[in-house]
Order: structure tokens, then C-alpha cells, then sequence
């Protein structure tokens, strides 16, 4: 099959962008969205030893045919095909991320902020909301507990805010110290992926030192950094060593557009 | 052994707190909630999904504890009365509803984790909020439990947090298979189903298929709680339908489009609940109603025909 490869929307490089990622051999929790999407590519594009677990209970899945796209939801019952265990969320939320188990998880949010804590509860106030959103499902029991966290949302400006309207899910809370002071692990190296650039955070150990503010680390092909600084709403931290993203290959190109089998994932109108 | 209509008339009360969990979804039993008119139910499941913004239309679920709302915003009448009041909540998480659901079923207090460390869950304006379930917390002296507790461990003095234990007043489930005991037997990913079946006092089970206890005892890990925890078993093929059943068939992706169960507006939910609820006598009839209407290809084509067969069954053995 030949692909013009000039040819690819912001979506599908977000997902590719969050794919790399995700490193292979480590134990990851995946969760709802195009973080399924994201985890599935990196499993069959460079990742193939890595755990592919979901909350619902699915542990090691390995899926045996290419055929099918990647899962639609945590309890898609292809899950099921060449997995290791099918166990339930006491086994997978509880001792595989609670217990310490999870190297890495991959998120989605509607909004991140600027200590990368995660909001899946609402826009606005309780009193007040401007939208009522479906709420944390596993987000805030993953973000508790696991040693690196790689959240996937477009760049928006809705979405990216000083502080979160809601913390469903603890990243660096306040800054330096505070993850410790809520009495919770470091986390980290941390990255945050979109539809225009990646960022990281500034801590070297995972929380501690540094300012833990989002940094922007690298660029997508045809971005630029003033484009990136007027979606951000803070004087956005840059890497030093800010560079340009590889744009797609022709592999992971083909590899996203068969398992999101005709935007199962990137619904059209939606990303 | 009996009818969904029985089992829902003899073990739900009104005001009583119903377990319906994520992954195996019993519409068949609530369907027959909704057709009874049972009145003031709490939710609660790790995730709650659209069989509960169908009871939420008329009143039938009030009050919800839950970590998400699976499918349940696409309804804007279900959003109108989370801000007005008329459906109250408190938020937790997958996980610690599941947890919770866990220290009910052990007959412990409550139960420990560490999720909301760091989160604005911890907050007054959270935990006490205009349409939280204040009412639901309020101990003998009137004043109101917290929903979830910080407190410093007695053993090293580091912060941890206690969610109190949940146990419904029953539980409505759909599975693949059980006897007419009510073994019941459920594989693919069980989410918070364990829990939620061995922490409520009653347990409502509609089964795919009903098998001998034969079938049951040669591949008993399969079961997921015993015969005598439950109180109603009920043979009710297509009973997660418009859900899927790992193993017999896929969630079916049309069916809210098709009949407006999405219950974007009121006029839909009125009309969704009066045509394919109220007007059915029970599941098998909405089955066939749905099958008159749409063909009995799409129902089919719905069916999980690729399935897996050991290549070494589990071997049991005593002599």
C-alpha cells in the first residue's frame, strides 16, 4: 500500500506522538479512548513486549491476529484474545497499579494544568458547572499510584489551564514537594502528548526539586512555538533542547488507520 | 428459578440501593424496575451506564455512587436533574467503589486506599455539595458522615484515606451461565462484578443459559458466587442486550440511534420508556419487538461466531 505521507491530520499524530511514548518491555495501564488507541499502536509498532493491562480486569493482552483494531473500550471483549489473565478491577486497579505493579499508564483528560494534575470531573464548579463530565472512572486511582504518567488530549486552550477547574487525578498538585506533602510517591517522567506538540515536566526526581511546571519539549513538523504560547494561558516553559518531532513513518501511518478501523477512535468531528 | 417480573416484585423496595455493575449489564431485570414503578433506588457500580439514565426518567433512581457516568450524560434530561437536584451523588472512583463494595462483602467498616491523596475530592465543596447525599450520611446524633475520611495511620503515621463499606440492598447482574441452584458463572472481565454480588443482600440473576450443576462443578472457577447467595436466578437469553456478552454477542452499536435510547431529550426518554419499556410484557417480548422492527439480521449479525475452545481443559482430580 503507498500513503502520501504529507497527508495526516493533528489527531493521528497526537496518537503517534503518545504511542512513542510508551516504552516496550514495561507494564502499562491503558485507559478509555485514544489512549487504547495510542497503547495498541506502540504494541504492534515497537513495543510488542509491553503489558497491555485495562482496569476492568484484562492483564497481558497479546493479541494474536493483526486483524482486529485496536479496543474500543477497557472491557472490549477482544481483550480477551491471547491474553494472560482476565481477572477484575480488584486484580487490576487494585494490586497490579495500587500494588505497584504499573510501570507506566496512559490517560486522556478533559483538561491538564500546569503541574500536569488531570480533570475528568467537570468544567467550571459543582455549583455552577459548565459541563458535567463522566468523572474519574480509574484516573485518580491510577495517578495515586503509578511511577510515570503519559495523559494524551488536543492542544486547547479550554483544556490547558493554570490550575485545573477540578484535580480528579494528582500530578505535581501544587508544585515542588507536592505529591509529598499529600503523602503520595514521586511520579514521573511524566509527558503529556497533543495535537501540536509534547511536553514534559521540570523535575529530575519525580516531584521534589525543579519547578514541576509543563515544559514544552518538543515540537510537531509545521508547528511553531508562538502558535503553541497562544493556545497555553501562562508563559509556557521551554526545554533548552526544544526540538522538532519526527513526523509519521509510513509503518505507524498504516499501523493507526487499520486499528482505528475507520475512526472507531478519531471520530470525525470530534478530533 | 423464576420470572424477572417475580424476582424484581419480591426483592426491590422502594428507596433500596441497587448494585448494577459495568461489564455484564442485567436490562432484562432493569426493564422490569422501570416497568414496576419502583421508586427511589440508589445506584452504585464502579461505572453506572445507560440502564441507569433509563431509571433515572421516572424516578425510579434518584441518588448515585459511582466513579463514572458511562453513556449516562449523552442524556440531557439526566443532566438536567444532576443540576437541579432531582438526581443526587457523591463521586468515587472505579476502584473504590469496587473496594468498598469489597469491605461489604467482608464484613469489615470501611476500607483503605490512597486515590484521592493530592485531589480536590478531598474538598468540603466536593464532599458536601448542594446535591451530594448528605441525607444518606447522617448517623443517629444528625450530624452527617463524610463521604471518605484522611486520617494518619495509627502504624507509621502517614496520611491515608478510609471509604466506608457499601452494602446494596440487592444486586442485578446478567451472566453467562448458572443452574438452577444459582451458581453462577461469569468470564472475560469481571470489573466490580464479584464484589458487587457478594456485598448485596439480595442478588438477582438473569443467565444467558441454564446449565445442570454438572456443567457448573467441572469448571467451577468459573463461578462467582454460590447458589446460596443468590435469591433469584432467571433464564433470560439476550438479558444484556443492547450490552454485550463476552462470548455470545457484541454490544450492539445501532440500537441507540434506532430506537432513541440515547434519551436525548425528554420527548425521546417519553418516548423511548413508553414504546420499548411499558410496552413490553417483558424481555423476550422487547426481543421480538426488536427483531419485528429492525430484522432479525441485526440481532444476528450481533453474534460472536469466532469463539475460543481450550486446547487443554483445566484438569480436576481426586484418586
Amino acid at each position: 500500500m503507498s500513503i502520501n505521507l504529507d497527508d495526516y491530520t493533528r489527531a493521528e499524530m497526537m496518537i503517534i506522538a503518545t504511542a512513542r511514548q510508551v516504552r516496550d518491555g514495561e507494564s502499562s495501564i491503558v485507559g478509555m479512548g485514544p489512549p487504547l488507541l495510542s497503547a495498541a499502536l506502540a504494541k504492534y509498532h515497537h513495543a510488542p513486549n509491553m503489558w497491555y493491562c485495562t482496569e476492568s480486569g484484562p492483564l497481558d493482552w497479546v493479541p494474536t491476529s493483526r486483524e482486529l483494531p485496536a479496543p474500543i473500550g477497557i472491557a472490549d471483549h477482544s481483550l480477551t484474545q491471547g491474553s494472560a489473565m482476565s481477572g477484575d478491577m480488584v486484580d487490576a486497579l487494585g494490586a497490579f497499579v495500587n500494588g505497584g505493579w504499573a510501570q507506566s499508564a496512559v490517560l486522556q483528560a478533559a483538561q491538564i494544568d500546569r503541574f500536569g494534575n488531570l480533570n475528568t470531573m467537570l468544567a467550571g464548579t459543582f455549583e455552577d458547572p459548565i459541563r458535567r463530565l463522566p468523572g474519574t472512572g480509574g484516573n485518580a486511582d491510577i495517578g495515586a499510584s503509578v511511577e510515570r504518567v503519559i495523559s494524551t488530549m488536543p492542544l486547547e486552550t479550554r483544556r490547558f489551564k493554570e490550575r485545573a477547574d477540578f484535580r480528579t487525578t494528582a500530578g505535581y498538585i501544587d508544585g515542588p514537594g507536592g505529591r509529598a506533602e499529600a503523602g503520595l510517591a514521586p511520579q514521573g517522567p511524566n509527558k503529556c502528548a497533543t495535537t501540536m506538540c509534547l511536553f514534559g515536566f521540570d523535575t529530575e526526581d519525580g516531584g521534589t526539586t525543579g519547578s514541576c511546571e509543563m515544559v514544552l519539549e518538543q515540537l510537531f513538523p509545521g508547528v511553531s512555538l508562538e502558535e503553541v504560547q497562544t493556545i497555553i494561558p501562562w508563559k509556557l516553559k521551554v526545554s533548552q533542547d526544544l526540538t522538532y518531532m519526527d513526523p509519521p513513518t509510513e509503518e505507524e501511518l498504516v499501523l493507526l488507520r487499520h486499528l482505528d478501523d475507520g475512526g472507531n477512535h478519531l471520530i470525525p468531528g470530534r478530533y | 428459578m423464576m420470572t424477572a417480573h417475580e424476582a424484581v416484585k419480591r426483592f426491590v423496595n422502594d428507596g433500596d440501593t441497587v448494585y448494577s455493575g459495568f461489564n455484564i449489564i442485567s436490562f432484562a431485570l432493569t426493564n422490569e424496575i422501570i416497568r414496576q414503578g419502583k421508586k427511589g433506588l440508589k445506584a452504585v457500580a464502579g461505572s453506572v451506564t445507560p440502564n441507569v439514565t433509563m431509571m433515572s426518567i421516572d424516578g425510579n433512581v434518584n441518588r448515585i455512587e459511582t466513579g463514572y457516568l458511562s453513556g449516562t450524560l449523552r442524556s440531557k434530561p439526566f443532566q438536567e436533574m444532576m443540576r437541579d437536584g432531582r438526581v443526587k451523588w457523591n463521586d468515587y472512583t472505579n476502584m473504590t467503589i469496587t473496594l468498598r463494595l469489597m469491605a461489604g462483602g467482608l464484613g469489615m467498616p470501611f476500607i483503605c486506599a490512597n486515590s484521592f491523596l493530592g485531589t480536590d475530592y478531598l474538598l468540603e465543596e466536593t464532599m458536601n455539595h448542594s446535591r451530594s447525599l448528605k441525607e444518606d450520611r447522617k448517623r443517629e446524633d444528625g450530624s452527617i458522615a463524610p463521604p471518605y475520611a484522611v486520617i494518619n495511620s495509627p502504624f507509621d503515621g502517614r496520611k491515608a484515606l478510609l471509604y466506608p463499606a457499601l452494602k446494596p440492598d440487592v444486586a442485578i447482574v446478567h451472566c453467562q451461565r448458572a443452574d438452577e441452584e444459582g451458581n453462577v458463572q461469569v468470564w472475560g472481565p469481571q470489573a466490580d462484578t464479584k464484589w458487587g454480588l457478594w456485598s448485596s443482600k439480595n442478588v438477582l440473576v438473569t443467565a444467558e443459559e441454564i446449565v445442570p450443576r454438572s456443567v457448573i462443578s467441572t469448571e467451577p472457577h468459573f463461578t462467582i458466587v454460590p447458589g446460596f447467595k443468590v435469591s433469584a436466578v432467571i433464564h433470560e437469553p439476550w438479558g444484556s442486550h443492547p450490552s454485550g456478552l463476552n462470548g455470545y454477542y457484541r454490544a450492539d452499536r445501532e440500537w441507540a440511534g434506532l430506537t432513541g435510547a440515547g434519551m436525548t431529550t425528554w420527548h425521546e426518554a417519553r418516548e423511548y420508556l413508553d414504546e420499548w419499556v411499558y410496552g413490553t410484557k417483558n424481555h423476550s417480548d422487547y426481543i421480538t419487538k426488536y427483531k419485528d422492527r429492525f430484522g432479525e439480521d441485526l440481532l444476528d449479525n450481533l453474534r460472536v461466531k469466532d469463539t475460543m475452545t481450550p486446547e487443554q481443559p483445566a484438569r480436576y482430580g481426586w484418586r
